[in-house]
């Protein structure tokens, strides 16, 4: 098999941004020796980047991509903050802009924690792709559409079936981040059953997310909630693995790790790095 | 529709019984819980004399309707604790309003006030009838140690005079 070479990369705001930068400089640090090769800067409409930042990203060896948390793709756009983002990215060498689907703003509100996913029917398919293609057109970078955390969920579509239909009727590709997929099915009461190989699904897959969950039970039903500071567990590895032995044109795997202690940023880096050797000897 | 659902205060009340109520009723309980934490966080003493005072409501009454009565603020926390500060303001005896100042004073969060027992000549001024410093250590005191609601509900508030000043 031809070994892929699918990049490892970490997330963060500007202020993470410079840290990765000091880091990968630094031939002592796990950035530099792993390396870790993706930056996903997570940016606010109203974000100011400096030029020598700029200057930095433009002359780099590592890819960058974006992940506002600002874009309604389930519900009603703001044009303005759009316009504001769009302005924030212009000068960084941003090689797609990636975020959940669902509700992140509530008028003014940013939702933060809030944030809603939308129930998986014909509706929410119908909005959430439509948008997407305006959202698309108006970057004029390629949008990619990240699963959001399920707590709850009322849809009639499983969760391949809309993302694949969502992917085709949008013209963009996904963010699979397994954390929410392992939610979803525990919310759901499903095994964390992934598609066959075959699945047209593993073409249309850019990014691959993990980050720390905590699942326990409440009132004799399973429940979680997104832990970004956690070391990845079983779960979330078995998962992991078996999802990108099928990816076929994923280009990154990002480590979701805000507020992790430096031993869990490593531990959580040797454990995906050693993943995705094993799996490119299969 | 869904979201409009989530915010209301039936779902932390109600005893559900399906796995699909049950989720529902979670994700309900994991927001309410956020928003009690942002108003825990900023007023840790006061809130608990509110609550003992008032009742749970103070707080169930924040989350209700959140996803209308939100929607003017740019983040949760402004959110969370404008709303329960406005319901305070308007529903209860000035002191407990009074109070949430003060504390956002001791916390050095207040940068619009400060306090004193002598009449500021001179300076715009609130009288507050009350020995605020004295209640306040009380509140402490009793916070610290998480004491039960019935000396809350006890607690004689000192008279007294102490003039919040604005900067």
């Amino acid at each position: 098999m031809k070994e892929r070479s699918i990049r490892i990369g970490v997330s963060g705001d500007i202020e993470k941004l410079k840290q990765f930068i000091q880091h990968r400089n630094d031939i002592n640090h796990i950035y530099h020796h792993t390396p870790i090769r993706h930056f996903s800067l997570g940016i606010r409409p109203w974000d100011k980047i400096e030029n020598s930042l700029v200057e930095t990203c433009l002359s780099a060896d590592f890819t960058m991509s974006a992940h506002p948390v600002d874009i309604n793709f389930s519900g009603v756009i703001d044009m303005a903050d759009l316009k504001s983002l769009k302005e924030a990215l212009a000068t960084l060498p941003i090689i797609y802009i990636e975020e959940d689907i669902g509700i992140w703003r509530n008028g003014n509100l940013f939702l933060g924690a809030h944030q809603t996913n939308p129930p998986m029917n014909k509706t929410t398919l119908k909005t959430t792709a439509d948008n997407a293609r305006i959202i698309n057109d108006y970057f004029e970078i390629p949008i990619v559409l990240e699963n959001p955390p399920i707590y709850s969920e009322f849809g009639n579509i499983e969760f391949w079936g809309f993302y694949l239909e969502l992917c085709r009727r949008s013209e963009c590709m996904m963010a699979l981040d397994i954390g929410h997929y392992l939610g979803y099915c525990k919310t759901k009461g499903l095994a964390f059953d992934l598609p066959c190989a075959t699945h047209e699904i593993w073409n249309l897959i850019k990014t691959v997310h993990i980050s720390g969950v905590k699942s326990w039970l409440w009132n004799g039903i399973p429940v979680w909630l997104d832990q970004h500071s956690d070391p990845f567990n079983n779960e979330l590895m078995e998962t992991f693995k078996n999802t990108i032995i099928k990816t076929r044109k994923t280009h990154n795997v990002l480590l979701e790790m805000e507020g992790a202690p430096l031993e869990v940023e490593n531990s959580n880096i040797s454990l995906i790095k050693n993943a995705l050797r094993d799996a490119n000897k299969k | 529709m869904l979201f409009s659902k989530i915010y209301e205060s039936n779902n932390l009340l109600s005893n559900p019984t399906s796995p699909e109520e049950k989720h529902f009723s979670f994700e309900s309980i994991r927001r309410y819980l956020d928003i009690s934490r942002h108003i825990s966080r900023r007023w840790p003493h006061t809130i608990r004399y509110l609550e003992s005072i008032h009742g749970e409501d103070v707080l169930i009454d924040v989350f209700d309707r959140f996803d209308k009565t939100s929607k003017i603020y740019k983040n949760l926390n402004a959110a969370a604790c404008e709303i329960f500060f406005k319901k305070i303001n308007t529903q209860f005896p000035p002191i407990d309003s009074e109070l949430l100042f003060y504390e956002d004073f001791r916390n050095g969060r207040d940068k619009y006030y400060k306090y004193t027992s002598v009449l500021p000549l001179g300076y715009p001024h609130t009288l507050v009838p009350f020995d605020l410093d004295s209640i306040y250590t009380t509140l402490m005191f009793y916070g610290r140690a998480h004491a039960p609601s019935i000396l809350y509900r006890n607690l004689v508030l000192e008279p007294g005079k102490t003039f919040r000043v604005s900067l």
